[in-house]
């Protein structure tokens, strides 16, 4: 093969994909152009070939482990304080009559949530390091950065929110991709809107809360029209009202998980807040019969505002490639 | 282009354009991507039992600053080679350890499967001329081929400028000429708290009859189950902050109140880079008013880390290591950086190795490079104790007091640097703020202890210290509808330091009526935090004021520099 050809196979490489691997050049010297093109064209090309839990059973397993984690603590806080009581000796020696629960021996690694991390980045780095030339993979990478969230403020739907909201749209219509990445559970949570509210509306009314602009202003000025982007503070502040009601039920509330011995029960009543009868036009959009789980629920509270424009609207978006819109697009990568 | 926002057309377009295949390459890998492209060249398994598992692989990516799906802020990572090319010398340590654990190879035909014609002519020399020890020479074979490979290409997707840091410290090694002169020695550390503190809730103005009506519950008073530290009959501090209050009480304290930027728009990125440009407006900016600042002054030695001052050598190189420069310190002047060690440096003599490859190529890498030796012999002066390990666990409070107290400790060091900057993460509290008890409370305690030890640290030079700890702007005057605030305008700056004229809250007040709010909701700007900060150029630095007006602030000769902070 002539040196052009090997030289625009690297210029592949290390321009669109993730660099060359031992024989990658001499691969696709041939037709560099044409190997990329095929890369985008894959079958499952942006999904990933192993099987992770969705965001809804990782968060839901990682409220469960911190609860577990709680109760545990707070008994043996228990069992010191009566050893210290009752004079006995050490507390050791307490916490032994005292009943406990009975835990499985520790297993051994890091703990659930560092687990599930780490799985979920293996599986990445996997998809990265093993890729013929990773063209799509770089894609993935670019968007889940360009709609980054942060295991910083949840650990536990990291890794899924980029399998389910970017991975699934990352050949896809931008529309598509947009409105997965701001409506999925992990980015509500990111950026604040899971409790932000209409301060007139029903729910605001009776808890005193009102509206968070975090969302809709990173909306307009990260993820889509740029900052400087003609849109004004009043903008921001009617796009939050707009987007008041996307929340999610929240299975790491610690209040809630806390009762560990019937944690489905708690992730009920904690959904009732947002599916409240009295609610006018409640939308469920996630719905899975192996609840607990996570729920995105849509409804129009805010009197200022009568309806979301038809683009923000999940319900209302062409359905070109899912005629089952139930199915929400960001499940689509349990593949 | 008409795909009806068509993502994989918009790809096949990048493809099929003739500019994407252009032979420049001109942009440096994320660390991320670096280290993607070391192991794919190399074959190397992540499994568990390898060497570089997913773990270490992890470990390796948050040393080099961009810990994987932990962003500091919601701009996500930066894709600019400024904000990236510090770290550069630190890749360098982790491919001479990756290279450590490989199976010895031949360099030559690694050299060739990464990166074929493409390689320089300089590169394939360096590697040719290597000894054929398979054993010692693989380390800097391996290192030199995984850096030239993996540094420098273009990534097809470009993003937005972005610019932050996470606690590395970022220093001047010169001491300032005029300063010098008059028998004084300033130490001036500047720290940037980066998404927006809320000063009403840092610095309280309990006196104001609207106050409590404001904020409700969430009102910081002077009674109440967490009362807060009376500063003088109209502000009181944070009860987060005892620290501080000591220092205010001992005239080594100023609050500045209800001070801004000339930024008024609300946006976190734009408001970062106008409050560490030092422009009036936002702009693109190559550099920070810190540097300009520093590159004004006349040296009066640069400070050598070896234990004198040597000849004056202005316009030395820059020298950095460190994840994401910050702006405030980038631009002509020499600066120094620092963030701990973690990796078992590379050898001297693939460094060399290294340098011979890029003072040909690329003059910008090599001095980062050449100065990464310079490096080492500071830090190792700085502190002895510092030892190499994992990467701590995130706890802010520890975090925050060993950023700052290290960069106490080398601005104390006779031989250290004089003037720095570091910027701290955290700040921007949307929800369930915690005021009195909760989150910023816990965050503002630990920025007291960060300070607290900043004093400790600096021992005797205390006295010839000024802190300044800046922001980019404020935030809502009310509570927001989730218990936080949302992005705002005027705000506190707060300073501390042996060399201030303390004990005072500077604030011509605006008031809290509705009528006197900024657009209805922010406390209005009444000082120009330009005035604050060209006033401690100036008297404590010795900065001319010309240049403090048309250089480092440009357009700023009508904001006087605040007379009187220095005492």
């Amino acid at each position: 093969l002539n040196s052009r050809g090997k030289e625009a196979a690297a210029l592949a490489l290390h321009r669109f994909g993730f660099g060359a691997s031992r024989d990658s050049i001499a691969a696709i010297a041939a037709d560099p152009r044409g190997a990329l093109l095929s890369d985008l064209d894959r079958p499952g090309a942006g999904f990933l070939a192993v099987k992770l839990p969705s965001s809804a059973a990782a968060a839901r397993a990682v409220s469960d482990f911190r609860a577990e984690e709680q109760a545990k603590s707070k008994l043996a806080q228990r069992a010191k304080k009566e050893a210290e009581a009752t004079g006995m000796a050490s507390a050791n020696d307490a916490a032994a009559s005292t009943p406990t629960m009975s835990t499985p021996p520790k297993p051994s690694g890091p703990p659930l949530p560092q687990q599930i991390f780490e799985n979920e980045a293996a599986a990445r780095y996997d998809a990265a390091v093993g890729a013929d030339i990773g063209f799509v993979e770089r894609l993935v990478w670019f968007w889940s950065n360009h709609f980054c969230i942060s295991a910083d403020k949840d650990v536990a739907m990291v890794g899924a929110y980029e399998r389910e909201a970017i991975r699934a749209h990352v050949l896809g219509r931008f529309a598509d991709l947009l409105i997965a990445v701001e409506s999925h559970p992990a980015m509500l949570y990111y950026l604040d809107n899971v409790r932000s509210m209409g301060a007139d509306s029903i729910a605001g009314i009776n808890g005193d809360k009102g509206i968070n602009e975090n969302l809709a202003r990173e909306i307009l000025e990260l993820h889509t029209l740029g900052v400087r982007g003609g849109y004004s503070q009043a903008d921001v502040t009617s796009f939050a009202k707009v987007l008041t009601g996307w929340t999610s039920t929240d299975a790491a509330d610690p209040r809630m998980a806390a009762s560990f011995s019937s944690t489905s029960a708690c992730t009920s009543r904690v959904s009732r807040p947002c599916s409240a009868g009295s609610m006018p036009k409640a939308v469920s959009i996630r719905a899975v019969p192996s609840s607990p789980t996570w729920r995105i629920i849509r409804r129009r509270r805010n009197t200022s505002h009568k309806s979301s424009p038809a683009t923000l609207s999940p319900t209302n978006r062409r359905r070109r490639s899912s005629p089952n819109w139930q199915e929400p697009s960001w499940t689509a990568t349990e593949i | 282009m008409d795909s009806d926002g068509n993502l994989k057309a918009v790809a096949k377009a990048l493809v099929t354009a003739d500019e994407a295949w252009t032979p420049a390459r001109t942009k440096l890998k994320r660390p991320s991507e670096w280290l993607v492209s070391m192991l794919r060249l190399t074959s190397a398994s992540l499994n568990a039992g390898a060497p570089w598992n997913i773990g270490r692989v992890l470990a390796v990516q948050a040393t080099l600053g961009e810990s994987l799906w932990r962003p500091p802020a919601p701009n996500g990572w930066p894709d600019t080679e400024a904000a990236w090319i510090d770290g550069v010398p630190h890749r360098l340590d982790i491919a001479n350890e990756f290279a450590g654990h490989l199976p010895s190879s031949d360099p030559a035909a690694l050299l060739e499967s990464g990166l074929g014609p493409i390689a320089s002519h300089n590169t394939r020399d360096t590697i040719a001329r290597g000894e054929p020890h398979p054993g010692s020479c693989a380390s800097c074979h391996g290192a030199g081929i995984s850096a030239e490979i993996t540094m420098r290409f273009v990534h097809a997707p470009t993003r937005r400028e972005m610019l932050l840091a996470s606690g590395t410290l970022f220093a001047w090694a010169h001491l300032p000429r005029l300063a010098y002169a008059e028998g004084r020695d300033p130490r001036f550390l500047t720290i940037i708290l980066r998404g927006a503190l809320d000063g009403l809730a840092t610095v309280a103005p309990v006196g104001d009859p609207d106050w409590a009506a404001l904020r409700g519950d969430n009102a910081l008073t002077l009674e109440g189950k967490t009362p807060a530290l009376k500063l003088n009959d109209f502000f009181a501090l944070n009860p987060a902050m005892p620290n501080l209050h000591r220092l205010f009480k001992a005239n080594q304290a100023i609050v500045v109140h209800a001070c801004a930027t000339p930024y008024r728009e609300r946006s976190h990125f734009d408001g970062q880079d106008l409050l560490e440009s030092g422009l009036a407006k936002p702009a693109p900016s190559d550099s920070g008013w810190l540097n300009r600042a520093l590159a004004s002054l006349a040296s009066a030695g640069r400070v050598d880390p070896h234990g004198s001052v040597t000849a004056n050598v202005k316009g030395g190189k820059a020298f950095a290591v460190g994840p994401v420069t910050p702006l405030v310190v980038r631009g002509p002047a020499p600066v120094l950086s620092w963030s701990p060690q973690r990796i078992q440096p590379a050898s001297a003599d693939t460094v060399q190795r290294l340098l011979d490859v890029y003072r040909h190529t690329d003059v910008k890498l090599a001095g980062a490079i050449d100065e990464s030796i310079k490096l080492a012999a500071i830090e190792h002066s700085g502190d002895k104790a510092q030892k190499p390990g994992g990467p701590r666990p995130a706890q802010v409070r520890g975090y925050f007091a060993e950023a700052a107290g290290t960069a106490a400790k080398f601005l104390a060091q006779p031989d250290g640097p004089r003037v720095g900057a570091l910027a701290l993460d955290g700040w921007d509290t949307h929800n369930n703020e915690g005021i009195a008890q909760g989150r910023l409370s816990q965050l503002l305690g630990s920025l007291d202890g960060a300070l607290g030890a900043i004093e400790t640290n600096m021992g005797p030079a205390w006295r010839e210290t000024v802190v300044i700890l800046v922001t980019e702007f404020g935030r809502t005057a009310r509570i927001n509808g989730t218990d936080g605030t949302d992005h705002g305008t005027a705000t506190v700056a707060l300073l501390a330091g042996g060399a201030l004229k303390g004990g005072r809250v500077i604030a011509d007040w605006p008031g809290l009526k509705t009528a006197n709010l900024y657009e209805n909701r922010d406390l209005k700007p009444t000082t120009d935090l330009r005035a604050v900060l060209k006033g401690l150029l100036k008297d404590h630095l010795r900065a001319d004021e010309r240049v403090l007006a048309d250089n480092v602030f440009p357009g700023s000769a009508t904001v006087k520099p605040m007379a009187g902070l220095i005492g």
